[in-house]
């Protein structure tokens, strides 16, 4: 049996504190430190040691989700700009049905989201699902875009018990409450779902509409996990290569964010004339319903 | 630990700069992995990723120093390793993945004594998860993310009192393997 040198603190508890402390805080031990609190110390070293190469190979991974989530976003520049006196873009009659009708290609629509062409809301939703820039960058990172709040100015909205339903469900998941409450289309919704508390179930209901591309499998919608921040199951099929399904609760600024993981279909044709973007340079009508600015 | 530059980096790293969030990764992840390690081996990796995604999520709304940063980022991942427990959990037939300490407090003595016979990382980090799992992760919250007694409190939910507590115990226990292991170094 080999006892010495390795005595233990075990009368001394100030000694040992002293001790124990020093190697907590990585500390230089004290000058009644026993062998063994310098063998702890050389664990301590252990455990301290500069990194490895395999603690340091998910560089790769990390900066591309970096990149996609973020940078994105930022390099934009500026803030989100809420326009609370337009309706939302995505519960135009038009955005809702195509958005349902679930054309997703990446011919000129995807050409013209990655040149930022497209107004604003659906450039953010398009943002979310093929990575396209973002038209105005969230707030803070996590941020989820949010079409300005309002009520809709035309009287029937689109029928949220058909086509459109994929289209309203997912314009409802990114919208915030006060618009959800006022839109019309919203309303619509509420009512094919049999009131406002029931769209979360309804929309779990509705089938990804059209075919899937290669980047977004229709899958069955999924639920977000219990502590989703803003409380709401969101009920759609998740990005495959998106944001975290949660940020952490105790997120900074204490407020809530949505994930941005919805696989949309972008409108086969974007609104022209009638569209309210509330830009200066209005959306040019065309045969190809691609606007050449925003 | 990026020290004075911190400010600087993290700054930049929230306006978009990719260099200065990998810098801000290279500096984190080792320690991360480690913690995470001894909380559970087997999913270390994955819950490391899904950190780091929270906290792109959460990059351009932090604000603080790099203490405040540290703690931050070890709070996600904790909270990121009880959301892949319980996923696994409720999953019929999958594998629960106890960490390979002995959960009932005591450290293993074939695990401890292989371990003391080479002091590289691995084994230090091993040697830790033989603990009971508070201590465990107490000492590698102070020694590896350089947290002090009240922030590690917080982030594990005890009492400072309790927290120093935990880390002696697990440090007399290190200690007392040393002791009756018999190695020669």
């Amino acid at each position: 049996m080999s006892l010495p040198p390795w005595h233990l603190h075990s009368n001394d508890r100030s000694s040992e504190e002293r001790s124990f402390e020093a190697l907590l805080g990585r500390a230089p031990l004290p000058p009644d430190a026993l062998a063994t609190d310098a063998f702890l110390a050389d664990i301590v070293d252990a455990l301290t040691a500069p990194a490895v190469s395999d603690e340091l190979a998910g560089l790769t991974r990390v900066r591309a989700a970096y990149t996609t989530l973020y940078a994105a976003r930022q390099r934009r520049g500026g803030t989100y700009r809420r326009r609370s006196s337009m309706r939302s873009p995505l519960s135009h009659p038009k955005i809702a049905t195509a958005l349902a009708a679930g054309v997703f290609g990446l011919g000129g629509f995807g050409a013209a989201a990655y040149a930022g062409a497209l107004p604003d809301a659906a450039q953010q939703v398009v943002h979310h699902v093929i990575g396209a820039p973002d038209s105005h960058p969230g707030k803070g990172a996590g941020h989820a875009p949010q079409p300005a709040g309002a009520p809709s100015s035309t009287p029937a909205g689109p029928d949220a018990t058909g086509a459109a339903a994929f289209g309203l469900c997912n314009a409802y998941a990114h919208a915030d409450d006060m618009a959800a409450d006022k839109s019309v289309a919203f309303a619509n919704l509420a009512a094919a779902a049999g009131g406002a508390d029931q769209i979360e179930a309804y929309c779990a209901t509705i089938p990804h509409p059209g075919s899937a591309t290669a980047s977004h499998p229709a899958g069955p919608p999924s639920t977000v996990p219990s502590d989703h921040p803003t409380g709401k199951p969101t009920a759609l099929p998740s990005h495959p290569v998106g944001p975290p399904s949660t940020v952490p609760t105790d997120h900074p600024t204490g407020k809530p964010t949505a994930p941005p993981s919805h696989p949309v279909a972008p409108p086969s044709a974007v609104p022209s004339h009638s569209h309210p973007t509330g830009k200066p340079s209005t959306v040019p009508p065309s045969p190809s319903g691609h606007p050449t600015g925003h | 630990m990026l020290g004075a530059g911190f400010a600087t980096v993290l700054r930049a790293a929230q306006q978009g700069d990719e260099e200065a969030f990998a810098t801000l990764w290279r500096d984190a992840n080792p320690a991360l992995l480690r913690y995470l390690k001894v909380l559970d081996s087997q999913t270390a990796e994955d819950v490391a990723a899904e950190t780091w995604l929270s906290v792109i999520g959460g990059l351009g709304s932090f604000s603080g120093d790099e203490l405040a940063w540290r703690a931050w980022v070890f709070t996600i991942a904790r909270r990121r390793r009880t959301d892949d427990l319980r996923r696994r959990l409720r999953q019929p037939s999958g594998p629960l993945g106890w960490p390979h300490g002995d959960e009932r407090g005591g450290v293993t003595p074939d695990a401890a004594e292989e371990a003391l016979g080479r002091l590289d990382t691995r084994a230090a980090v091993e040697l830790v998860a033989t603990l009971p799992p508070l201590q465990a992760e107490v000492i590698m919250l102070r020694v590896v993310a350089g947290l002090p007694v009240e922030t590690v409190a917080g982030i594990v939910g005890r009492s400072p009192g309790a927290v120093r507590v935990a880390a002696h115990r697990g440090l007399r226990t290190l200690a007392r393997v040393v002791a009756s292991g018999g190695v020669t170094l």
